[in-house]
């Protein structure tokens, strides 16, 4: 079993940076898994202004949605989604019509692993790019030993409530 | 290759962080009033007399609003506002004067012999823009 720090180590994760324009620091920790930013840059349709909204790119849609994530003291900041079945502990988060998949490693925490178009997603080609994702989650982890960094549980898990 | 992320021009970065900034404490301002239950989008939508996917639009970055929106948003949110424009400060965030003791902190740690690792256990209150990014450039470096 490795541990998240391990896996940094091994350079099987990366630990987000957040971007010169973020202000704000950052309040909740965040991963990327080896490959998530070749995936990003490869996918022409998250840089292109065709798919463009609210005057961003999709690529840019899901940067901002990051730095939420990670610096927003408001939980509901990125849109955090758990995936049926519960038991597996894989996550999605929600940027503009598009799905990033990875899991939580501990309470106010995300790994990204994947991610995947919205229409991609909804369209009927026999096979569920659901289920191919949210595999492609569980097998990262298994192959990189990370199991044991799966926090299981619902939103109150991840993002505790105040005392 | 760097990733594309960080080949956005200045100008590009300047609409990411006004837009992040403005967005963000809207999502804010709106679920610190909706954790209270004094706020649901509806209700903003009904001060504001649109329809509530638009207000949806607004608070998610779905749309690229006008002056004029973001007044009544801030406005309908019951918030006021405070906007200066500063002279840009030219370093990298990393090699802030903020961020080095933390450096040297990092650069203490990487001489260290190998320790366990620790239980994972993540920090509530964790600076890690500073010291998550000095961290990465030192083992970059390293």
């Amino acid at each position: 079993m490795a541990t998240i720090d391990q896996a940094v180590t091994q350079l099987v994760l990366e630990a987000h940076r957040l971007p010169d324009w973020e202000v704000r620091e950052a309040l909740h920790l965040f991963w990327v898994g080896k490959h998530f930013w070749d995936e990003f840059d490869d996918e022409p349709r998250l840089h292109s202004k065709n798919y463009a909204v609210g005057g961003r790119t999709l690529g840019e849609h899901i940067e901002q949605t990051f730095c939420d994530f990670r610096c927003s003291p408001r939980p509901p900041a990125g849109e955090l989604r758990r995936m049926t079945p519960n038991s597996d502990g894989v996550w999605k988060i929600h940027p503009q019509r598009t799905r990033v998949f990875g899991w939580c490693p501990g309470p106010r925490s995300f790994v990204a692993v994947t991610l995947a178009l919205e229409e991609d997603l909804k369209a009927k080609n026999g096979q569920n790019l659901y289920d191919v994702k949210q595999r492609e989650v569980l097998d990262f982890i298994a192959r990189h030993r990370l199991e044991s960094t799966v926090l299981r549980g619902d939103i109150n898990a991840i993002f505790p409530p105040p005392r | 290759m760097p990733s594309s992320r960080h080949r956005a021009n200045a100008r590009r970065r300047m609409f990411l962080k006004l837009s992040q900034l403005i967005e963000g404490q809207l999502r804010d301002a709106y679920a610190e009033k909706h954790e209270l239950s004094a706020l649901t989008q509806a209700d903003l939508a009904r001060k504001l007399n649109v329809g509530r996917s638009a207000i949806h639009r607004r608070l998610s970055g779905a749309s690229n609003m006008t002056i004029e929106t973001i007044a009544d948003m801030i406005w309908a949110l019951e918030k006021d506002v405070e906007f200066r424009l500063v002279e840009p400060v030219h370093y990298e965030r990393a090699f802030a004067p903020e961020a080095q003791p933390l450096l040297q902190f990092a650069e203490a740690l990487l001489q260290l012999p190998a320790a366990p690792p620790p239980a994972p256990s993540p920090p509530q209150h964790f600076s890690g823009n500073t010291l998550s990014n000095a961290l990465q450039t030192v083992l970059e470096g390293a």
